[in-house]
C-alpha cells in the first residue's frame, strides 16, 4: 500500500514569499495529550480553598495554640524587618524548618505581617493541594493492579473517586494536626506524598525528580528528615550493589544528588548564620508525649522577674512575645548576653520551659548554652514553677 | 570597521535587516548616551548606582533561570516522535538539495561523501552540492580523488574578503533547485532516514512550517571531559529547550546544520545574512517575523565535538559574537518585532539572545564576588549586597545554579546517555569556559566583527552511531 503522499507540486508551490501569502495566524503547536485528569487545575483550586479555609480557621479561632503558626508569624516579622533573629530562627531548629514557611511568602503582601499566620496557613494549603493530586495518583495505582507480562510501567489516570478520597484523607489529617496545635509536620507529609508519587511514576525524568521532593521533606520537619534519610540510605545501598551504571543507577544518582544538595544548602546556611552547620541537630529534642499545659506563664513572669529583664532563648520566644514585650524583656534565638542592648543594664533572667513542658523542643537547652557560651557561667537557677525555670544571668563575668 | 564586500559574483541583495553594520548610528548614539549617563550617576551616586545594577543583574539571573526551567518542563511535555513512512512511491518524493559548505575539509570529505551515499533517499531526486572555496586546493583535490558522480556536484565559491559559511550557502542557494533544501556540515553524520522523515513531516505540517530543525548530538562523546560536557549541553538544548520553544510557538534559533527548508520561501526571504557569524539563529528569527514557523524533527545528526579547549573557545566565541550580532540587528526594528511577534514572543527573543550572552559575560564577575564573600568578605561587598538583597542573591546562587545542573543531568537521562549523569555535576567548570568564549566573542565583535573562527575537525571516515 502506498503512503498517501500528495502530488509533488505541493512542495514546489510551497508557501511562497510573504508578499504572496495571506496573513498567517499563529500556528497551533502539536498537542501531545498526556494522561492527566482534565480538571486538574479545578481540583487544585478546590483543594487549596478547603485546606486554606480549614487551617486559617484554626489560626484565627485557636489563636496561640498552634505553636508553628505563632512562631512563623514572629519569624516572618523578623525576616522582613531584616532582624538577624529571623535568619537564625530559620536554620536553628528541626521543628521549625524553612519549607514550612517559604510557601507562605507570596501571601504575606496580601494579608500583611499582622496576619502572617493566615499566610502561613495558605502556604501549607498550597503544599497540601499539590499533595492531594499525588495521593490521588498513588490511590489510582493501588486501585489498578499492575498489568501482567509487560515491562512497560504504566500510570493509571487519577479519577474523581481517587481525588475525593485523597482530599478527604488529607482534610482529616489536617484537622487532626491543627487540632493538636502542630501544623508543621503537614508540610513534611505533603512533600513525602509527592516524593512517593514521583518515585513510582513511569517516566525516568519524573522518577529522577523525586529526589527534590525527598529533599524538600527533609527540610520541612524532623519527621521528614528521618524519612528522607532512611530512603537515602536504602538508595545508596541499592546503588552500591548495582552491577552496572545503567538507567536505574542514573535515576538513583540524580535523586540522591538533588536530596543531598537541598540538605547541603541547609547546612551551608546554618554554618553561615549560626557558625555551626549542625546547630539544629545538636539542639534537637523530641517533644514529650504528655507535657504540662502552657499556662500560668504570665503569672510566672510577674512573680519571678520583678526588677529584671526577662530573656528567653529558642523559638518559643515568639510564643511568649506579648509577655516579654509587656515586661520590657528580650527574646533571642541563639542566646548570648552580649546580644542584649547596651542601654539595658538590668539583670537578666532567662526563662526556660521545664522538662515536661511541650515547649521544651522549641527552646535552647541551658546545658548547650553553657557549653557554647563561656560567659554564661554566672547562670543561677533562682526559681522553678510547674512548667518553667528561671535563671539569673550575670552579664559581667 | 569597513565591512568587506560579499563577493563580486553574488548579485543577491542582502536580507533586511542585516549585520553589515554592527551597530547603526542610532544604536551607537544610544549606547554613548547611556554610558555618559551611567558615568554621571556613578560620579554622583556611586553606591546607589552599583546596588541598582546589582539588583538588575540578580533579577535577570532569576528570570533567566526560571525561563529555562519552564522551557524544559514544556519540552518534556512536548516530546514527540516522527516516523519515516514505510513504503512510498519514489516518483512523488520532493526533490531535495543538500548543501555542504566545505573549507579546509580535505580529511573530512571522504567520510562525508561515503555517509551521504548511505542516505535513504532516491538518488535521482537528490542533488548534493559541495560548496568549495576557489582557493581551497586541498579540499578540491580530495574531492577529485573521490571521482564524484551525480547526485554529487562541486560548486566553486568565488574568493572574496568575506569568508563566511552563509556566503557559501547563498551561492549554493542560487544553484539549488527542487522543493526542499538542507544544510549539513563536513563532519555531520545525519541519520540515514532523516531526509525521508523531513519530507514526510513537511507534507503533514501546516503550510506555514517552512523549516525543520533536527536534533544535533556528538559521536565522539567519550573522547574527553570537554566532549562529554559539550554533549550534555547539546542534549539539553536540542532535546529539552527547542521542543519547548516550538510548543510555545516561540521563535527558534536554528542550529547551524541539519536545517531543512522549503526552498521557495527561503529564496523569497533572501537566504542567509553573509555578515552574520550565526546566520542560522538570525534566519530563525527572520522566518518567524515573516509569519513562518520552524518545527523540530525527531531525527539526530551526529557531529564531531570540538575536543581541544583552544578550538572550543574559538568556536564558542564565534557563537556568542553571532548572538550579539543577531540581537543588535533585530533590536534595530524592535517596534516591528513587537508588532509581528507580540510582547510574549519578543520576550522569548530577549531571553534567548540578550539574556544568554549577558549572563555569560557577567558570570565571572559574580563568581569572583562569591569567592571573595566566602573567603574574605570585604567591606565594599557588603555595600553592594545590602541585607534585603541577600535573599534573592542567595536564591539565585544556590537555586539557579543547581537548577541548571539538575537540568543537565535530566538531559543526559533523556538522551539515555546515563554514564554522563555524574559528569553533569562538573558543568559549572564548563560554564567558566563558556564565559571565556563569550568575552572573546564580545571583544572580537569590536575588533574583527566578520571574522569566521573556523572550527577544525578530525572527522574520522570510520564512523558509527554511538550506542
Amino acid at each position: 500500500m502506498k503512503t498517501p503522499f500528495r502530488r509533488p507540486e505541493y512542495w514546489s508551490r510551497g508557501d511562497l514569499a510573504p508578499e504572496h501569502q495571506p496573513a498567517i495566524g499563529p500556528v497551533q503547536p502539536e498537542r501531545h495529550v498526556r494522561g492527566s485528569h482534565p480538571s486538574t487545575p479545578a481540583w487544585l483550586v478546590i483543594g487549596f480553598g478547603l485546606y486554606a479555609a480549614l487551617l486559617s480557621w484554626f489560626q484565627i479561632q485557636a489563636g496561640a495554640s498552634d505553636y508553628h503558626g505563632v512562631i512563623w508569624t514572629g519569624m516572618f516579622h523578623n525576616l522582613l524587618t531584616l532582624d538577624s533573629l529571623g535568619r537564625q530562627a530559620m536554620v536553628s531548629s528541626l521543628h521549625i524548618m524553612p519549607l514550612q514557611g517559604l510557601p507562605a511568602l507570596p501571601f504575606l503582601p496580601l494579608v500583611g505581617l499582622r496576619h502572617a499566620a493566615i499566610a502561613y496557613a495558605h502556604g501549607l494549603a498550597i503544599l497540601l493541594a499539590l499533595a492531594t493530586l499525588s495521593l490521588a495518583n498513588l490511590l489510582a495505582r493501588m486501585q489498578q493492579a499492575p498489568r501482567p507480562a509487560t515491562a512497560i510501567r504504566y500510570q493509571p489516570p487519577r479519577t474523581t473517586f481517587t481525588l475525593i478520597i485523597a482530599l478527604s484523607l488529607l482534610l482529616i489529617l489536617s484537622l487532626q494536626f491543627a487540632g493538636h496545635g502542630i501544623t508543621g509536620p503537614l508540610a513534611a507529609l505533603a512533600c513525602l506524598i509527592m516524593a512517593m508519587d514521583f518515585e513510582l511514576r513511569p517516566t525516568p525524568l519524573h522518577r529522577a525528580m523525586a529526589g527534590l521532593f525527598w529533599g524538600c521533606a527533609a527540610l520541612s520537619h524532623w519527621t521528614g528528615l528521618i524519612a528522607a534519610s532512611g530512603w537515602m540510605i536504602v538508595r545508596m545501598v541499592q546503588m552500591g550493589r548495582a552491577l552496572s551504571r545503567g538507567h536505574r543507577w542514573a535515576i538513583a544518582f540524580i535523586q540522591l544528588v538533588s536530596a543531598l544538595y537541598l540538605a547541603g544548602i541547609h547546612l551551608f546556611l546554618s554554618a553561615l548564620i549560626m557558625r555551626d552547620p549542625l546547630y539544629a541537630v545538636r539542639s534537637f529534642r523530641i517533644p514529650p508525649r504528655h507535657g504540662a499545659p502552657v499556662e500560668s506563664l504570665e503569672h510566672a513572669f510577674r512573680t519571678a522577674t520583678p526588677n529584671a529583664a526577662p530573656v528567653v532563648s529558642g523559638h518559643w520566644g515568639y510564643l511568649v512575645q506579648p509577655f516579654i514585650t509587656e515586661h520590657g524583656g528580650h527574646h533571642v534565638i541563639d542566646f548570648h548576653p552580649d546580644k542584649m542592648p547596651a542601654w539595658d543594664t538590668r539583670d537578666l533572667v532567662l526563662v526556660e520551659p521545664a522538662p515536661g513542658n511541650p515547649l521544651v523542643p522549641f527552646s535552647d537547652s541551658l546545658q548547650r548554652l553553657r557549653e557554647r557560651q563561656t560567659n554564661l557561667r554566672g547562670c543561677l537557677l533562682i526559681t522553678e514553677t510547674g512548667g518553667w525555670r528561671f535563671y539569673a544571668i550575670s552579664r559581667h563575668p | 570597521m569597513t565591512p568587506p564586500p560579499v563577493s563580486p559574483a553574488v548579485s543577491r541583495p542582502l536580507p533586511q535587516p542585516n549585520a553589515h553594520e554592527v551597530m547603526t548610528r542610532g544604536q551607537r548614539n544610544i549606547a554613548i548616551f547611556g554610558l555618559l549617563v551611567a558615568l554621571l550617576l556613578l560620579w554622583q551616586f556611586p553606591r546607589q548606582l552599583l546596588v541598582a545594577v546589582n539588583v538588575a543583574v540578580i533579577v535577570c539571573y532569576l528570570l533567566f533561570a526560571g525561563y529555562k526551567l519552564i522551557l524544559q518542563m514544556v519540552s518534556v511535555r512536548a516530546r514527540h516522535t516522527d516516523q519515516a513512512p514505510g513504503t512510498m512511491d519514489r516518483n512523488i518524493l520532493p526533490r531535495y538539495t543538500v548543501l555542504v559548505p566545505l573549507y579546509h575539509e580535505a580529511s573530512a570529505a571522504p567520510g562525508l561523501v561515503a555517509h551521504l551515499k548511505t542516505m535513504e533517499y532516491p538518488m535521482d531526486r537528490l542533488r548534493i552540492l559541495l560548496l568549495v572555496e576557489a582557493d581551497d586546493d586541498d579540499t578540491r583535490t580530495a574531492l577529485d580523488r573521490l571521482v564524484l558522480e551525480p547526485p554529487f556536484e562541486v560548486i566553486t565559491v568565488p574568493v572574496s574578503m568575506l569568508r563566511t559559511k552563509p556566503k557559501a550557502c547563498n551561492i549554493g542557494l542560487d544553484a539549488a533547485d527542487g522543493d526542499l533544501l538542507v544544510i549539513y556540515d563536513a563532519e555531520d553524520r545525519p541519520e540515514p532516514d532523516q531526509l525521508l522523515k523531513a519530507a514526510w513531516k513537511f507534507q503533514t505540517s501546516p503550510g506555514s512550517v517552512v523549516c525543520l530543525q533536527s536534533a544535533l548530538n556528538f559521536y565522539n562523546t567519550d573522547r574527553n571531559l570537554l566532549t562529554r560536557w559539550f554533549t550534555i549541553e547539546y542534549s539539553g538544548w536540542f532535546d529539552q529547550c527547542l521542543p519547548g520553544l516550538f510548543h510555545l510557538d516561540a521563535p527558534i534559533p536554528l542550529g547551524g546544520t541539519s536545517n531543512h527548508f522549503r526552498l521557495a520561501p527561503l529564496q523569497a526571504l533572501g537566504g542567509w545574512d553573509p555578515y552574520n557569524v550565526t546566520e542560522d539563529c538570525d534566519l530563525g528569527i527572520r522566518l518567524y517575523i515573516c509569519g513562518y514557523r520552524t518545527a523540530m524533527l525527531d531525527s539526530t545528526t551526529w557531529e564531531e565535538a570540538t575536543f581541544r579547549p583552544g578550538p572550543w573557545i574559538r568556536q564558542r566565541s564565534r557563537w556568542i559574537k553571532g548572538y550579539i550580532q543577531t540581537y543588535l540587528v533585530h533590536l534595530r526594528q524592535h517596534g516591528r518585532l513587537l508588532r509581528t511577534m507580540g510582547p510574549v514572543r519578543t520576550l522569548h527573543f530577549h531571553f534567548l539572545f540578550g539574556a544568554t550572552f549577558f549572563c555569560l559575560l557577567v558570570n565571572p564577575v559574580y563568581w569572583l564576588m562569591t569567592l571573595l564573600w566566602l573567603t574574605t568578605t570585604p567591606a565594599w561587598l557588603n555595600l553592594l549586597f545590602p541585607a534585603w538583597l541577600m535573599v534573592p542573591a542567595l536564591l539565585s546562587f544556590l537555586a539557579g545554579n543547581a537548577a541548571f545542573v539538575l537540568s543537565s543531568m535530566l538531559a543526559c537521562l533523556n538522551r539515555q546517555t546515563d554514564r554522563l549523569v555524574p559528569v553533569a555535576l562538573l558543568m559549572p567548570l564548563y560554564w567558566i569556559l563558556m564565559s571565556i568564549g563569550a568575552w572573546k566573542g564580545a571583544i572580537q565583535l569590536v575588533t574583527r566583527p566578520f571574522y569566521w573562527e573556523k572550527t577544525p575537525h578530525e572527522a574520522k571516515s570510520a564512523w558509527r552511531k554511538p550506542s
